[in-house]
């Protein structure tokens, strides 16, 4: 874990890509958080790890996918993302498969993540 | 006891789930207890809540004028997310006429803000409560 750790906001994302507008409002507030100098950090648990996965095709679903806004999150200053491990032994990934940099992270480190965070919001 | 100050953001829908219902219900009770309600913020589903010409039957809780009825007693900010809004069907007089549409639904009471409002209410509230389910 590194030591900037403690989050004025941790956005949780705990849906799979293309399903709803959830991700994409999760994202929306993420970046704007970061915009009023709040320390951003960002989750992905369970099936939510699947946001990360590379060369997603919305078009082919008449979506827009939110790609091209996780991409953007280095602008924003939003460069700590952490993932389930548990998520990617289940979906046989490793976080080299991942579109963004990542720290995998094993259920006490993400509770503690959560502990210390001034306040958490799930999408 | 000391007074702490909240931030609600309500993120799911009325009838659809008990996220609106449950929030009032916990404003009241804040409220009744001496704490102060900074802003209700409307997010994602929640800001169905905000469609001024829902009309549930008459034996049943109207939950959009509980919300102004207990926003006008206490002075609250009801802060309607504009996007999620827009995306919802969810307009004002104005954002209608600059959309070329013909009719708009924002509830009296409430008001179209921005994202910053919520990052903002949750810098400086004592706890931030998110209702979505």
């Amino acid at each position: 874990m590194k030591a900037r750790d403690s989050f004025d906001l941790l956005v949780v994302f705990t849906q799979p890509p293309l399903t709803a507008s959830l991700a994409k409002e999760g994202l929306d507030l993420s970046l704007v958080n970061s915009t009023f100098e709040q320390r951003t950090g960002l989750i992905f648990l369970g099936a939510g790890v699947l946001q990360l996965q590379q060369n997603q095709q919305p078009d082919i679903l008449a979506l827009k996918g939110t790609q091209a806004m996780l991409q953007a999150l280095g602008l924003y200053d939003i460069d700590q993302l952490f993932v389930d491990e548990q998520a990617l032994l289940d979906y046989s990934l490793t976080t080299a498969d991942l579109l963004l940099p990542t720290e995998s992270c094993n259920p006490l480190q993400l509770q503690k993540l959560l502990a210390t965070s001034r306040n958490v919001l799930t999408f | 006891m000391t007074t702490k100050t909240f931030v609600l953001n309500i993120a799911g829908a009325p009838y659809a789930s008990s996220a609106p219902l449950s929030a009032l219900r916990f404003a009241k009770a804040a409220l009744a207890a001496g704490h102060k309600i900074q802003r209700v913020f409307f997010y994602q589903e929640g800001v169905t809540l905000a469609n001024g010409l829902s009309c549930p039957p008459q034996d049943e809780i109207n939950l959009t004028k509980e919300w102004q009825k207990l926003a006008a007693e206490h002075q609250l900010e009801l802060a309607v997310c504009v996007a999620a809004a827009h995306k919802r069907g969810i307009v004002d007089a104005k954002e209608a006429a600059r959309y070329g549409l013909e009719h708009h639904n924002l509830a009296e009471g409430f008001v179209l803000t921005g994202l910053g409002q919520l990052v903002d209410g949750m810098a400086n509230a004592d706890r931030t409560v998110t209702f979505n389910s």
